[in-house]
């Protein structure tokens, strides 16, 4: 069976309890997102998928290895890009790669075929000569991405990839990264909400050791929408439009926006609101210049789910 | 073997594209002819002043034994200078892969425990080799100088010694590094061990008993002074190879408990 499904997994560092009973399960192609602030166990987790760290109970089956039980099986078959990428800083770049996918049993026949991929991919033929210690922190972020996909491992496992990185490479990363996914599955970490809403499938919602959401960055937000809320503007007088959809069915709240004649209606999810506004806009004969229902960000579900739990402790 | 020689090859690699090999080397080079020279100076006084007495009171001539009078005091100046080396070429083997955090890259790769131990191990003791070898040059010329020439017996009988006190405290620098975040840490825990087994067995000449004479045994010098000598016993071979055991043992011990002490 492919894929990888995370059993209960805990992690005590000394009596700090880093991971506590985290479970979860991720499709064989699909890019999950470990989303979390710092601190969250987000590392850890990886590093125990990837063997480097043992668990303190718990367990992980990888592509049909246990993680515990078959630890170099699991090795042969992930790619690992830690938040810091391993480098040797006294190794040129093509060396050091060459290096890496003979480690990671590349046959002698295609290493020059793979060489040149990853150089490609990973645009590096800039620094492809150059020692790594003087290369600069978004060549090392990209020469440790290119590092993990060199092998071509059914899983990638990837810390932080756009930490370091500028923005037209961020957009970049997260391009190959999404590429990479059907063909792979991947497990990358973040505590940048668009790029896990942009990249991911599904997303994994961590904070102190524990997951406290899971699913698709819609689903998610769709679980913590307690109110539906859209954008109203009509040629009406101001004070006259807001007195009229507070009489509406369902509204709650009228809030005021950037422009005086724009609201932020919010109301129950059963009443149909933007139905009654419309009806209203007609009896008062005003036009609607916009009427745009807003959905909950992820980055509110994140706030959202993250400060319940931090209350409830 | 496929994956230790990937290894070996990226360690050596490191060696030379690093200064401190250079220097080492060139200090190396210095230090032993800067001996070598004295030495050989002094066995020259020796000599010439044997050669006046000979005609001035017309005495035989004593016994002038180029490889007791320079060889076995050039090994034993030569293994304690290695005592100072053995340390500066171990103490950045493990050290440096678990500060710059590389040992991420080795412990996730497909690759066994034992594998990283023997690659370390061969490529340092390589280094040593290529080190001690440049000592030849130093016998080539004796030999050039002396009639009938040097007895070459204790020659190579002294490299072995100088061999076997690598493979038996290499392991053990590596072990320390190992242990150690930091290499200049490791360095000087390496040398205090290395220079504690050299002299342990100075105990053995005030005190006497079962303590003391386990000492002796431990101590490096006198299993080292046999070969110089051109004696070769399997008592000594089997000492340094069980210094070399232990050393390998516990720095495989070592790098096993990163994975679950953390690195």
């Amino acid at each position: 069976m492919a894929g990888i499904q995370v059993k209960n997994l805990v992690k005590y560092y000394g009596k700090f309890k880093a991971l506590d009973n985290i479970s979860f399960e991720v499709e064989q192609g699909e890019i999950l997102g470990l989303l979390g602030p710092n601190g969250a166990g987000k590392t850890t987790t990886m590093r125990i998928l990837t063997t480097f760290l043992p668990p303190s109970d718990g367990t992980a089956i990888i592509d049909g290895f246990d993680i515990t039980e078959k630890p170099s099986q699991v090795r042969k078959i992930i790619g690992y890009m830690p938040e810091n990428p391993p480098l040797y800083n006294d190794m040129k770049v093509c060396k050091f790669l060459k290096f890496v996918a003979k480690l990671k049993n590349v046959s002698s026949k295609k290493i020059a075929e793979k060489l040149e991929y990853v150089e490609n991919v990973c645009k590096l033929e800039d620094v492809w000569n150059n020692y790594i210690m003087h290369i600069s922190k978004g060549y090392r972020q990209r020469v440790g991405f290119a590092s993990a996909i060199i092998a071509d491992p059914a899983v990638l496992i990837f810390d932080e990839p756009t930490i370091g990185l500028d923005p037209k490479q961020i957009k970049y990363t997260r391009e190959i990264i999404k590429n990479l996914g059907g063909d792979h599955t991947v497990i990358l970490s973040t505590h940048i909400l668009p790029e896990a809403e942009m990249t991911c499938d599904r997303v994994a919602i961590i904070n102190r050791g524990k997951i406290l959401a899971i699913g698709s960055p819609t689903e998610l937000a769709q679980k913590i929408r307690k109110v539906d809320a859209v954008r109203v503007e009509m040629t009406g007088p101001s004070n006259e439009v807001k007195n009229t959809l507070l009489e509406l069915d369902g509204v709650i709240h009228i809030i005021p926006q950037e422009r005086h004649s724009v609201f932020l209606v919010e109301f129950e999810p059963k009443w149909k609101t933007r139905e009654q506004i419309t009806k209203a806009a007609l009896e008062h004969n005003w036009s609607i210049l916009e009427l745009t229902p807003v959905e909950a960000s992820l980055e509110d579900v994140f706030l959202e789910i993250v400060s319940t739990q931090e209350k409830s402790l | 073997m496929k994956t230790i020689w990937i290894i070996f090859k990226r360690e050596i690699g490191q060696f030379f594209s690093s200064a401190i090999t250079y220097i080492m080397l060139a200090i190396f080079l210095a230090i032993t002819g800067f001996l070598f020279y004295n030495i050989a100076s002094y066995f020259a006084l020796q000599c010439s002043q044997a050669l006046q007495y000979k005609t001035a009171y017309n005495v035989p001539l004593p016994p002038m034994s180029a490889n007791r009078w320079v060889i076995l005091p050039f090994f034993s100046n030569i293994a304690i200078i290695a005592l100072f080396l053995i340390p500066v070429l171990t103490m950045r083997s493990y050290s440096t892969e678990r500060s710059s955090g590389t040992a991420e890259l080795l412990l996730t790769s497909p690759i066994r425990t034992t594998q990283i131990v023997w690659a370390k191990l061969l490529s340092n003791f390589a280094i040593y080799i290529i080190l001690i070898a440049t000592t030849i040059i130093f016998q080539l010329i004796l030999n050039y100088y002396t009639k009938p020439g040097i007895d070459w017996g204790p020659v190579w009988s002294g490299y072995l010694g100088l061999i076997c006190l690598g493979i038996a405290t290499i392991p053990l620098g590596q072990f320390i590094s190992s242990l150690m975040k930091n290499q200049i840490i490791a360095v000087f825990i390496s040398f205090a061990l290395l220079l504690f087994l050299w002299i342990v067995d100075w105990s053995t000449l005030f005190s006497s008993g079962t303590i003391s004479s386990l000492l002796g045994y431990i101590g490096l010098s006198k299993h080292f002074a046999n070969f110089a000598k051109g004696v070769i016993n399997t008592s000594d071979i089997i000492y340094f190879i069980s210094l070399a055991t232990i050393g390998i043992f516990l720095t495989h011990r070592s790098v096993e408990s990163w994975r679950w002490r953390g690195i």
